[in-house]
C-alpha cells in the first residue's frame, strides 16, 4: 500500500526535454573542456635508457664532473681568501620585498629568537622540523616575528585541559605576523605521546595529532592577546596568508566510520572550539581519507560585526589525498592507486562574497 | 514506475558504457525523483540531476561494472545532493518562496508569496511544491539516512542486504533505519510492509 502510493506520488514528476537539453549542453561544455583541465604529466625516463646514456657518456660526465668539483674547490679558495672570515652566524634574513607570487615556495627555519636562518625546500623543512619543538617556519612572502615564541604560543590552558594536553606535547609549525596589521598567527600541532589521556578524541583515533591555529592581537607586543583559537585534528599539511586571510590544509587519517555526514557530528563536540565542517566535498566514492581546509579571517577573528563567520572549514573525502595550497586556489588529489577515481582533482577556489563572507564554491 | 532492469557486469563480455540518451532514456525520470526527494525543491533537484550526469559521463571510465549502473548513479545522486544540502549556500541562503509562504501566513497578506511570481518557470516549480502530497512532504522531511533506506526499499525495490551493501553499512542498522523511518511515517505505511 505505502509503496504503491509512494510509487504513484514519484511517478508523478518526470523529466522533460527542456532539462535533458540543458543536460546535453553542459556535458558537451564539460567534455570539451576536459581536455584543457588534464595535467600532462611527463613519462618515467625507462631505466634501460638511463644505463644506455651513462655508459655511452661516461667519459664526458667524468669530464664534467672534474671540471665542476675543481671549479667549486678554487671558487672556495679564492673568496675565502679575499672576503676573509665568514661566519654562518651572520647570515640575516633575507629582503622581505619577495615577489609575492614566489610566497610560500620557501621557508625559513630556524630558532626564532636567534639572527641565524637558513633556507630550505618547504617540504624538506616541513619534514625535518616536524619533530622538534620550537622549530618555526615562516613564510617568505611574511614579515619574520620578533617577538619571542612564549608570547605567541597558545595560552587558552583551560581548553587544553578539558582536551587534557600539556605544554609539553606541542609542536609549533607556523608563525608568522601579518605585515600591516597587528595580528599574529601561530599554528601548534600537538602530538601526544600518550593519546589515551585525552579527555575527547576526534573521530575515535586518538593517535590523530590536533592543530590549533591561534590568532592573536600583537598591538602590545609585550602583552599579546589572544582573540580566536580554532582546533582541527589531522596532521598539518600547509598554510598561507594572502590579504588578511589565513589558508590553511590539513590531511587527516582514514576514516573508519563510513558515510561522510558522520564528519561533520563527530566534530560537532559540545563544548569544544572544534571547527564546523561547513561542507563536505566528495571527491570520489572511496572514502579512505579527507583533507580539510580552512579559510580564516584574520582581521576579523574576535567579533563579526557583520554576523559573519569569521572562519570557514570545507572537508574533502576521497582516497589518499594530496593537497597543494597556493595563493588563489588549493588543489586536492585523489592519488589512490585503488581508488575508482585515481588522479582526479578538485580545486578550491575560496572568494568573499559581500553578503556571505568567505566561501567556497 | 519505469523502472530499468538492473544490469551489473558480472560477466566478461567487455562493458561498453551506454551513452547519454541511453542513460537519458533508462534513468532520467528515476534520478530526477530521487534528487527531488533529497532536496526537496524540484529547482535545485534539476540542477543536480544535471550534475549526476555530467559526472556520470565525465567519469565513465572510472565505472568498472562491479554494480549496476543504476545504482551508481544514485550513490552520485546521494553524493551531489548530500554536496548540496551541505553547501554553506544551501544552508545561509533561504528560498524566497518559503520566505513569502511563511510572511503570508503571518502577516495574513496573502499577495506578498505572491510577489516574485514573474515568469512561467518559477510558477511551475512553485505550483510542483504546492502540489505535493501529504505522503511526499512526509517523506521528503525525513533525515537524509532514512530517504536512503526508505527509496531503496520501495523504490529501487532493493532487499535489506542489497541495501547494506549499496550504502556500505549492516544489516542491522538498515534494519533499525528502516524501523524508525517507518515510525516517522506511521500515518501512511503499516508495520506488515517493512
Amino acid at each position: 500500500m505505502f509503496k504503491d502510493n509512494l510509487n504513484t506520488e514519484l511517478n508523478k514528476l518526470k523529466v522533460d526535454e527542456a532539462l535533458l537539453n540543458k543536460t546535453r549542453q553542459r556535458i558537451r561544455d564539460a567534455q570539451n573542456a576536459a581536455p584543457d583541465q588534464i595535467i600532462e604529466r611527463k613519462p618515467p625516463l625507462p631505466s634501460k635508457n638511463i644505463g644506455v646514456f651513462f655508459r655511452t657518456h661516461s667519459i664526458l660526465i667524468a669530464a664534467l664532473l672534474t671540471g665542476i668539483i675543481g671549479l667549486g674547490l678554487f671558487s672556495a679558495v679564492f673568496f675565502s681568501g679575499l672576503l676573509g672570515t665568514s661566519k654562518s652566524t651572520d647570515m640575516k634574513m633575507p629582503a622581505q620585498d619577495v615577489d609575492h607570487n614566489t610566497a610560500n615556495e620557501k621557508i625559513y627555519t630556524g630558532d626564532i629568537n636567534s639572527d641565524s636562518f637558513e633556507a630550505y625546500d618547504e617540504n624538506e623543512t616541513r619534514l625535518a622540523n616536524a619533530d622538534e619543538e620550537d622549530a618555526c617556519l615562516f613564510s617568505i612572502g611574511e614579515e619574520a616575528p620578533d617577538i619571542g615564541i612564549d608570547t605567541v604560543v597558545p595560552s587558552q590552558s583551560s581548553i587544553r585541559d578539558s582536551i587534557g594536553l600539556s605544554d609539553e606535547k606541542q609542536v609549533t609549525l607556523f608563525t608568522s605576523q601579518p605585515s600591516a596589521i597587528d595580528r599574529s598567527v601561530t599554528i601548534v600541532e600537538y602530538r601526544d605521546p600518550a593519546p589515551e589521556t585525552r579527555k575527547h578524541t576526534p573521530l575515535d583515533q586518538p593517535e590523530l595529532p590536533l592543530i590549533e591555529i591561534v590568532i592573536s592581537d600583537i598591538t602590545d607586543i609585550d602583552a599579546p592577546i589572544i582573540l580566536s583559537s580554532y582546533w582541527v585534528p589531522g596532521y598539518f599539511e600547509s598554510a598561507v596568508i594572502v590579504d588578511g586571510y589565513l589558508y590553511i590544509a590539513a590531511l587527516s587519517a582514514p576514516i573508519t566510520s563510513g558515510a561522510a555526514d558522520d564528519i561533520m557530528l563527530q566534530f560537532a563536540i559540545d563544548d569544544l572550539p572544534w571547527i564546523n565542517i561547513e561542507t563536505v566535498f566528495a571527491l570520489s566514492d572511496t572514502i579512505q581519507s579527507y583533507a580539510i581546509i580552512g579559510a580564516i579571517d584574520i582581521l576579523d577573528a574576535q567579533t563579526s560585526p557583520s554576523g559573519m563567520e569569521p572562519q570557514f572549514f570545507v572537508a574533502v573525502t576521497g582516497g589518499i589525498l594530496d593537497v597543494s595550497i597556493g595563493e588563489d586556489e588549493i588543489v586536492i588529489r585523489d592519488s589512490a592507486e585503488l581508488s575508482q577515481d585515481a588522479g582526479e582533482e578538485l580545486v578550491i577556489r575560496f572568494y568573499t562574497d559581500p553578503t556571505l563572507g568567505r566561501m567556497a564554491p | 514506475m519505469d523502472k530499468p532492469t538492473p544490469s551489473g557486469n558480472h560477466n566478461q563480455t567487455p562493458f561498453v558504457f551506454p551513452d547519454i540518451e541511453e542513460l537519458f532514456e533508462l534513468y532520467s525520470n528515476d534520478i530526477l525523483r530521487v534528487c527531488n526527494v533529497y532536496l526537496r525543491k524540484r529547482c535545485l533537484a534539476e540542477d543536480a540531476f544535471q550534475d549526476v550526469f555530467i559526472k556520470a559521463m565525465t567519469r565513465s571510465q572510472t565505472y568498472r561494472g562491479e554494480t549496476p549502473i543504476k545504482f551508481w548513479l544514485m550513490q552520485i545522486a546521494r553524493n551531489v545532493c548530500k554536496d548540496y544540502l551541505k553547501s554553506a549556500w544551501f544552508t545561509k541562503v533561504g528560498f524566497y518562496e518559503d520566505y513569502a509562504e511563511t510572511e503570508a501566513g503571518s502577516s495574513g497578506f496573502p499577495e506578498i508569496a505572491d510577489h516574485g511570481r514573474y515568469d512561467d518557470e518559477e510558477n511551475r516549480i512553485i505550483d510542483d511544491i504546492d502540489s505535493d502530497s501529504d505522503l511526499m512532504i512526509a517523506v521528503k522531511a525525513l533525515p537524509l539516512k532514512y530517504k536512503d533506506v526508505i527509496l531503496m526499499r520501495f523504490y529501487y525495490d532493493l532487499s535489506t542486504s542489497e541495501i547494506a551493501n549499496q550504502l556500505n553499512i549492516s544489516e542491522n542498522t538498515v534494519r533499525s533505519r528502516l524501523f524508525r523511518a517507518r515510525k516517522m511515517l506511521s500515518p501512511y505505511i503499516s508495520e506488515d510492509e517493512i
